[in-house]
């Protein structure tokens, strides 16, 4: 399964970013192997709608679980339609704690 | 032949210029005010007649889903992110389309269909023989302000004398308001702002080829900022208006001051025949 978590730097300890469809880069954990890879946000800079055309990117990555902070109207409308999970987590970690708190409690996680 | 009154910043008075401008000059031509403005049209509150409305609607995709095959294509074109394409479904976020068509020459599937879609009107009426008042009228929450305006445009464009009312900024519903016309009258206030904003438009007419002169509205004897740049960049300043109060108050009352002041009707008569000469020896 595909974890994604929008960063503010190329590793995974970078912080989280508190935004989405802004982020620069997206984290991508493989929760089979814990195996990360770290690509920029092709629509950081796009001048509108960056939310749904970032869970485009999403779906085209396989991503199942989405871990962010918060969301626009219009790209929690796309996450829906694509059946990506969404799990609130406040941005003050980094990539890889957001991960492994995520991890260690999957089920439980709102 | 199509003069703008535009700003650069908001609040400087293109209005009470383009009404006062609009009144005087419709006592000796025919004259077409159109307001361009549209998210906040207010010529009207100063022409105030029973408009005819026309309604404007720009084209939309609508998908067929049985003839999309899912590719994508649309979805990577749409820099606006309108259009986004799942394993077995499209969105299509209606806020965010501004109607580019661009989705419909990708689509290689046929599956995009053209559905038209309300995004304001246009208001127009005769105040009197020689003044007609255009106003363009966005449709509340939508974003797609150039197609009202382009429609504002179409309808005045064989006007014999058309006054543009711009919106503030420079950004794409100036650059509409603008495109091919014969001068653009900037006004301006002499504030730190005020001139920001006005090099700002004055860089855009530039770039657009489009000749530029000056108002400065507000006018308290200190406008040598104003003033010096308007000499570095050889613009003529072709009036200055005082901070008055009875033009104030004229205003508040939602008349014109031109109408009920007969040295205000000089002044602006006299600007008139100024922007008309430097908008091209009309006659």
């Amino acid at each position: 399964m595909i974890v994604c978590i929008p960063s503010r730097g190329l590793t995974v300890d970078s912080q989280m970013d508190d935004r989405f469809g802004r982020a620069p880069y997206f984290a991508f954990f493989d929760t089979d192997t814990d195996s990360v890879r770290v690509e920029p946000n092709p629509h950081a800079g796009g001048s509108g709608g960056v939310g749904p055309m970032a869970v485009q990117f999403l779906v085209k990555n396989n991503v199942q679980i989405l871990i962010a902070p918060r969301l626009g109207g219009n790209a929690d409308e796309a996450l829906k339609a694509a059946s990506i999970r969404v799990i609130m987590q406040n941005p003050d970690v980094t990539v890889q704690t957001a991960y492994n708190t995520w991890k260690a409690n999957p089920e439980n996680a709102s | 032949m199509q003069i703008v009154i535009a700003s650069g910043k908001g609040g400087t008075g293109k209005t009470t210029v383009t009404s006062n401008l609009g009144y005087v000059l419709s006592q000796t031509r025919t004259i077409t005010l159109a307001d361009c403005d549209v998210e906040e049209p207010n010529l009207g509150i100063f022409f105030p007649c029973i408009p005819k409305t026309h309604p404007v609607h720009v084209i939309i995709p609508a998908v067929n889903e049985s003839k999309c095959t899912y590719c994508g294509a649309c979805s990577e074109f749409c820099r606006f992110g309108a259009l986004t394409v799942l394993k077995d479904r499209v969105l299509f976020f209606p806020q965010l389309c501004h109607s580019c068509g661009g989705c419909f020459r990708v689509c290689s599937y046929d599956a995009l269909e053209k559905t038209p879609a309300y995004v304001g009107e246009i208001l127009t009426c005769h105040v009197s023989d020689s003044l007609t008042l255009v106003s363009g009228k966005l449709k509340e929450g939508d974003v797609r302000t150039t197609a009202v305006i382009r429609r504002v445009r179409e309808m005045t464009r064989n006007d014999p004398l058309v006054l543009l009312d711009s919106p503030p900024g420079t950004a794409c519903s100036f650059i509409e308001t603008v495109d091919d016309v014969s001068l653009c009258v900037l006004v301006t206030e002499p504030t730190p702002f005020g001139l920001h904003d006005l090099s700002v438009a004055v860089n855009v007419l530039d770039v657009l080829n489009i000749p530029a002169a000056v108002v400065i509205n507000r006018s308290e004897g200190s406008d040598e900022p104003i003033e010096e740049y308007c000499t570095g960049r050889g613009l003529p300043v072709l009036m200055k208006i005082p901070l008055d109060f009875p033009l104030l108050k004229a205003q508040n009352n939602s008349d014109i001051i031109s109408r009920i002041d007969p040295a205000w009707f000089h002044r602006f008569k006299e600007l008139g025949e100024k922007i008309l000469a430097y908008a091209g020896g009309f006659s």
